[in-house]
């Protein structure tokens, strides 16, 4: 087994349509390591991950997980140690309560009833939904069902976590409990977002996809404060770390002689 | 349109319930083995989201073109080119099911004349013997419509003319056979116009999109054949059966017309329920309080459509009954719910 | 509001009262039993019946007793259903020949006892139906019908629907709303083409979510095995319930009213 954890070995991915997706994509990651893949729309990171989860088979390159390449053959097995939460939640709790959903996938694994509900309890009190058990999920909230989502391939005792936009459409306290969530497994984790600001809370190291290609891969300070890149690969820095505009709007007295303030002033009295 | 509770007899609900869940059990069975075989395992989330698919689009009216009025797709001519026909009659059984129990649309007796009428017909009847034979991977756009529009048509009326025989033959109702058939058969003619070119634009559109040969291969022929036709012939035998027990015990069950409705006719009629009164006499006969009491002159609950004139005393006593024994079990129940405040005992499961 | 809108709250609203409430104490196989019990007994019930059928209302009105659902709830729910049964029945008055014989010595129609009988029968069977799953809740239902030895291939279906209506129905009733914001039209009927158009796109969008469920149970081992539920338990309660409606749907059907009436007010005839 090589020291590393996950090994894209230069791979490439068409469509059947013609669109060229990814090509000699390469990177790897450690143990336990946490790394955000980041990219403007279309850049190839849904189909990256649909790669690994073996949804997609690359018509070039291979990937190794855990010392495993994935191949047709081995995907069972792959699927086994990878813990995959979906963008949308919806997608992920097809069961018809939160209970059933978390059970679904070590029922499948073959866990039978006497060690199955204290597994399925211990999962949901680790992500601390344990009193939705026998909730259907189209009764709970974003932030519950995302929770949800994640005990879900908890349960399976996956050892490395791939996530699609984890924090997506949350509220920010939802967004804030999922952040630290995560930051407490000890799962090696994958995780693919638009939300830099999470991935500079969260990651150990991003990879950067350009067009289907690997534009860097570096510590996050290092990425976001490298504007050329971001601006080349069609990013902006994480809100936090974008500098004040000189003259913004943030204008905090009420002035009557002012036009903006006085704007302000004639909304309020309507 | 749906049969209801309300017009319905227990012998006619029960066998189109036996009918239909038995042609229900005969498509899970099909459809299970499919998919635990390991070759159709995209099946399930495909009929589920498909299912919430047509219950959605169910609730959408639009105006039939050329007529001013409107409908609603039903649905299950387009699930059955879709899926194939048993998946498709499972996903319109659970359609029908939640609007029995939602929308209490038909009810729970009804459940299996509607399942036949809207699920059965065009799954194992109009789509392998019309839809199917009639079009190819590669039949014209033109063709496809025409298709889906006839037999769209087809199914409804084959369903609207399934209703009127259901109902007549509960014969709880008056209205005669013709005359229902009448008024039921256009309404359903358009409502087969909206469903057909909606079943077309779909499928069209699903074609261009998905490629026809995904719905149209030969393994979609295979299911759409030999199966449906022992399918079909067991509930042809069935429901032959059924209907020669009526004809033999209830002789003008089809031929119902207002001038036959006379009173001394009227006796004779509501066979399997006479058998079940005939039953319930005795019973009464046993534990009665009064054994020497007579009820109301033509005695049996046929009395007040028996016609003869029934003294108003009977029917005062009876309503009186009747509301006094309505209070009673409301009362137990008001009762229990006391109880059960009392106790407070929070019988949350899990 | 639109159909779909109210349709996909109603739906909620309808999940909310099964938690609470004696009902959900009990077995959901004897609520659903004790359901069909009672309407068997009432389309057992003879053509121009009204005595039989009265008794028969206390089954849903029980139900809305125990389970503590506000009476404008099912009132609001059952009125559609009204015109309906109205259509039927309202020529039976003039189409019937015999006549009973009112206080007054007045001769009316036994059509008017039929079309009463009719309103009646529409009324019990659709109380009883909301309220059997407005009492037991959808989840409780399906896992009723696993005990009844429905198939578990349907069982997952119906689950299935209840799951992706809500999804699917959102998505729909947001693409809807939107027509409406543009078309000025508040309520009614959307013309056929664009009804195909928004029906081509949700259909389309549906066949990608349920690729992206497989996918989702995919990953998660399936294999075409989906787990059932929590097994069921029948519970002496269960029996007490079920034998009790029984009876009572059976004295019903074997006029117990009548009989009652009778002996209270001395009319032996």
């Amino acid at each position: 087994m090589s020291h590393h954890y996950l090994h894209f070995n230069s791979v490439s991915f068409t469509y059947p349509d013609g669109t060229k997706a990814l090509s000699e994509v390469s990177f790897e990651m450690h143990h336990g390591e946490r790394i955000g893949l980041i990219g403007a729309n279309g850049a190839g990171k849904s189909t990256l991950l649909q790669l690994l989860a073996g949804f997609l088979v690359a018509q070039s390159g291979s990937i190794d997980l855990g010392g495993l390449k994935i191949t047709p053959s081995t995907i069972a097995e792959v699927r086994r140690t990878l813990g995959f939460v979906f963008q949308d939640a919806d997608d992920q709790l097809f069961m018809p309560t939160v209970f059933e959903d978390v059970a679904f996938g070590p029922a499948n694994l073959g866990v039978e009833e006497p060690e199955l509900t204290p597994l399925v309890m211990n999962t949901l009190n680790r992500t601390g939904i344990a009193h939705l058990a026998h909730r259907p999920p189209y009764h709970l909230s974003g932030g519950q069902k995302r929770a949800a989502a994640i005990a879900t391939v908890l349960a399976s005792t996956p050892s490395m976590l791939v996530l699609d936009e984890p924090a997506n459409a949350l509220d920010p306290m939802a967004r804030r409990r999922i952040i630290e969530q995560l930051r407490g497994f000890t799962h090696s984790q994958l995780i693919a977002s638009h939300d830099l600001d999470l991935v500079l809370d969260l990651c150990h190291r991003v990879v950067v996809l350009h067009e289907g290609k690997v534009a860097a891969v570096a510590p996050p300070m290092t990425v976001f404060k490298n504007k050329e890149l971001l601006e080349h690969c069609g990013l902006l820095p994480p809100l936090r770390m974008q500098e004040l505009p000189p003259e913004g709007p943030q204008l905090k007295v009420v002035e009557g002689h002012h036009h903006e303030a006085a704007l302000h002033h004639h909304t309020a009295e309507k | 349109m749906h049969m209801s509770d309300a017009l319905i007899s227990p012998e006619v609900g029960l066998s189109m319930l036996a009918i239909a869940g038995g042609a229900l059990a005969l498509s899970c069975r099909s459809c299970s083995r499919e998919i635990r075989s390991g070759e159709n395992l995209s099946q399930i989330p495909l009929m589920g989201v498909l299912g919430a698919f047509v219950f959605a689009a169910q609730m959408i009216n639009f105006t039939i073109p050329g007529t001013g009025s409107s409908g609603h797709i039903a649905g299950a001519l387009l699930l059955a080119v879709l899926l194939g026909p048993a998946a498709g009659f499972i996903v319109i059984a659970s359609v029908l099911l939640v609007q029995a129990l939602l929308f209490a649309d038909g009810g729970l007796l009804a459940y299996g004349a509607n399942l036949f009428n809207m699920g059965f017909i065009p799954c194992f009847l109009v789509y392998p013997f019309l839809w199917r034979p009639l079009i190819s991977p590669n039949s014209s756009r033109q063709r496809i419509v025409t298709v889906s529009l006839v037999t769209g048509i087809i199914a409804m009326t084959a369903g609207a003319f399934t209703i009127t025989v259901q109902t007549v033959l509960s014969g709880i109702t008056t209205l005669p056979f013709f005359k229902f058939l009448m008024v039921i058969v256009p309404i359903h003619i358009l409502i087969g116009v909206g469903e057909g070119l909606i079943t077309a634009s779909v499928v069209l559109f699903t074609f261009s999109s998905e490629g026809a040969e995904l719905f149209l291969g030969p393994k979609s022929k295979r299911t759409g054949s030999r199966r449906t036709v022992v399918a079909f012939a067991i509930a042809a035998a069935v429901l032959a059966g059924m209907l020669s027990w009526f004809a033999s015990s209830n002789p003008d069950g089809l031929e119902w017309s207002v001038a036959r409705v006379e009173s001394t006719e009227e006796a004779g009629q509501q066979p399997a329920a006479d058998l079940l009164h005939q039953k319930s006499a005795e019973l009464q006969q046993s534990t009665s309080l009064l054994p020497d009491y007579q009820l109301g002159t033509p005695k049996s609950t046929d009395s007040t459509a028996a016609g003869s004139a029934i003294s108003w005393r009977t029917s005062a006593a009876g309503l009186i009954g009747s509301a006094l024994t309505l209070t009673l079990v409301l009362l137990l129940a008001m009762v229990l719910k006391m109880r059960q405040k009392r106790s407070a005992v929070p019988l949350a499961r899990g | 509001m639109s159909r779909l809108s109210s349709t996909i709250d109603g739906w909620r609203s309808f999940d909310s009262f099964a938690a609470e409430g004696l009902i959900s104490g009990l077995d959901p196989r004897t609520i659903i039993l004790s359901a069909l019990c009672t309407v068997i007994a009432m389309t057992g019930a003879g053509k121009g019946e009204v005595m039989v059928l009265l008794p028969l209302a206390a089954f849903p009105l029980t139900l809305l007793v125990l389970a503590d659902i506000p009476p404008m709830w099912l009132v609001k729910r059952i009125l559609p259903v009204l015109p309906f049964a109205l259509m039927i029945g309202l020529l039976n008055p003039w189409l019937e020949q015999g006549t009973v014989t009112l206080p007054g010595g007045a001769e009316i129609s036994t059509g008017w006892f039929t079309l009463a009988s009719i309103t009646l029968r529409a009324l019990i069977s659709a109380a009883t139906a909301l309220l059997l799953i407005a009492s037991v809740g959808l989840l409780n239902i399906s896992r009723g019908l696993a005990g009844l030895r429905v198939p578990a291939l349907f069982i997952t279906q119906l689950q299935m629907l209840f799951r992706y209506f809500f999804v699917i129905g959102e998505e729909f009733q947001r693409m809807e709303r939107a027509w409406r914001l543009r078309s000025g039209s508040r309520r009614g009927r959307m013309p056929l083409k664009l009804a195909a158009q928004l029906l081509q796109n949700l259909f389309l969008r549906s066949l990608a979510r349920a690729g992206r469920i497989h996918n989702a149970m995919l990953a998660r081992g399936f294999s075409g095995e989906v787990p059932a539920g929590a097994p069921l338990h029948w519970r002496l309660r269960d029996t007490v319930w079920l034998a009790g409606w029984a009876g009572f749907a059976l004295l019903c059907h074997s006029n117990l009213p009548m009989l009652l009436g009778t002996l209270l007010t001395g009319q032996p005839q």
